[in-house]
């Protein structure tokens, strides 16, 4: 088969034959990427962990572009190892409030939910970005998602403080649970956004269909929470409750209690 | 591409993301019948496969054999779609002024339907998840009638899992066959015709698709029932009848 009926190229565009086509910078007229693409460039320094966090939070373009070059396999795996250190210190602060086993099983659930609902949601990430004409491969996919879960984990290092405050101060469950809700969802609005404007220059044209995977994400995230309850309160038999429910049922049972 | 690169990256035809991207080889299909063929077998080997792991998880539900029967069922369903509805959709375009041969349509439809699998299997592990979240089916309640107290907990999540799959099963085929819209605009004189050609389709691919779904069910099976290939009894009415009666309560 020629080049003529099929598709030479990877989803990349990499011509298979031969090197990757250069990465051009978006034009400074696609508005979608003034703002976030102004650091579209490769970092500075190497790719350790506090330059990829420091990145992460000030110009992430940067990392976009690290991820579509040679460079995206250092960056996914400083991005890995920051969704442990976040995701366990917030579990960390979580499991404050009941004490005991959930100072080590909170931390524990949580980085482990975090990792299973990503994975989980990877290939319709692919398929969802590949359905608007976008052409990630699916490295690149694997690297937008980590900076996507490495966001929220940093936001949620963040309210950490704040949350350790109201678990000192509240015997409320349900309360903790909203709040820790609230800050969730908070976190996952502000990775949307970086998702979303991240696929956007990477593609270079808007994504839409990210927005319905984003909801797919969060529903995931709170069946896994209901999933590895309790992460909150005491464990009363064992590490998890054992009983199934859908994470709406869950919460309702609680707040009627 | 030489034919030795050809025969080194045989897996590129079959990357899904390029599928759901569904443009450059279906237009080029479209001109040139030697590619149909090539193109044809990859459409039909992705719903085979895609198909039947989502189907797999369809049915898990209820239980492993189940499972097995799903997915052998899922794949002819969508097979059977396109083999039902291809013929009238085929004339359906001409008359609305966009001639398109069978061999097209044909084409078409199992490209939409590959994408819809394909979008399917990417969502199967989260609906796995939450299958695996739902309580299973009581095996107390097998042969049971359904209007029985004791069925009533399984069945109601049978019927949580029942709305959620079709739901499922619904976005993938409506992305799918719309996914279809990029090359008919190719092949249609106006947008407007191309439009209404893929309105007219996705109306007859829905009817046909709810009938053969009735007929090739159970894909979860009640949790009263054992776990089956076909119900016979289906056979001797159909969905709309079904859905009537439920509606009216008759």
């Amino acid at each position: 088969m020629n080049d003529e009926t099929i598709d030479s190229t990877n989803c990349s565009g990499d011509d298979v034959t031969g090197a990757p086509p250069p990465i051009s910078a978006p034009a400074a007229d696609e508005d979608f990427s003034i703002g976030f693409g102004k650091a579209y460039h490769a970092l500075s320094d190497n790719c350790g962990l506090t330059t990829v966090v420091e990145a992460l939070l000030k110009y992430p373009a940067a990392l976009v572009y690290e991820i579509e070059q040679d460079r995206r396999w250092p960056v996914i795996l400083a991005l890995v190892v920051a969704i442990c250190g976040c995701m366990a210190t917030y579990g960390l602060v979580m499991g404050t409030f009941a004490g005991g086993v959930q100072y080590w099983a909170a931390p524990l659930k949580v980085v482990v939910g975090t990792f299973i609902s990503a994975i989980l949601c990877l290939p319709s990430l692919y398929i969802f970005n590949s359905l608007s004409g976008g052409r990630m491969t699916l490295p690149q996919t694997t690297g937008l998602l980590a900076l996507f879960v490495a966001l929220i984990g940093l936001l949620e290092v963040g309210f950490a403080p704040i949350i350790w405050i109201f678990a000192q101060s509240t015997n409320g469950v349900v309360f903790m649970g909203f709040l820790h809700l609230t800050c969730w969802i908070v976190g996952w609005l502000f990775g949307v956004k970086l998702l979303l404007a991240a696929s956007t220059l990477v593609n270079r044209r808007p994504v839409t269909l990210l927005r319905v995977w984003s909801v797919l994400f969060l529903v995931v995230t709170l069946q896994m929470s209901t999933a590895l309850r309790p992460l909150i309160a005491v464990p009363a038999n064992g590490l998890l409750d054992g009983s199934k429910l859908f994470f709406m049922t869950h919460w309702f049972s609680c707040m009627q209690r | 591409m030489t034919s030795k690169q050809e025969r080194r990256f045989w897996w590129i035809d079959l990357d899904p993301g390029a599928l759901c991207r569904a443009g450059q080889f279906l237009d080029v299909a479209v001109d040139n019948p030697a590619t149909q063929v090539r193109i044809l077998s990859r459409m039909c080997l992705t719903i085979a496969v895609c198909a039947a792991l989502y189907g797999a998880v369809f049915g898990v539900w209820r239980s492993p054999e189940q499972a097995v029967y799903a997915a052998l069922k899922l794949p002819l369903l969508l097979f059977a779609v396109v083999l039902a509805s291809s013929v009238v959709n085929t004339m359906l375009a001409q008359v609305l002024d966009v001639p398109l041969s069978l061999a097209t349509v044909s084409l078409m439809m199992l490209t939409g339907m590959a994408v819809a699998s394909v979008v399917m299997a990417s969502l199967a592990p989260v609906v796995f998840f939450f299958t695996l979240q739902m309580p299973p089916p009581d095996p107390a309640v097998v042969g049971l009638p359904t209007a029985h107290p004791a069925v009533g907990p399984s069945l109601r999540i049978f019927r949580q899992l029942l709305v959620m799959h079709i739901a499922i099963i619904g976005f993938a085929g409506i992305t799918g066959n719309l996914r279809l819209y990029a090359t008919l605009r190719k092949l249609a004189p106006s947008a407007s015709l191309a439009r209404r050609v893929m309105v007219a389709w996705l109306i007859v691919s829905g009817f046909v698709g709810c009938e053969l779904s009735w007929l090739f069910s159970p894909f979860i099976c009640k949790p009263n029932y054992p776990p089956h290939l076909i119900t016979r009894t289906y056979w001797e009415g159909n969905f709309y009848e079904h859905l009537y009666h439920a509606l009216t309560g008759g």
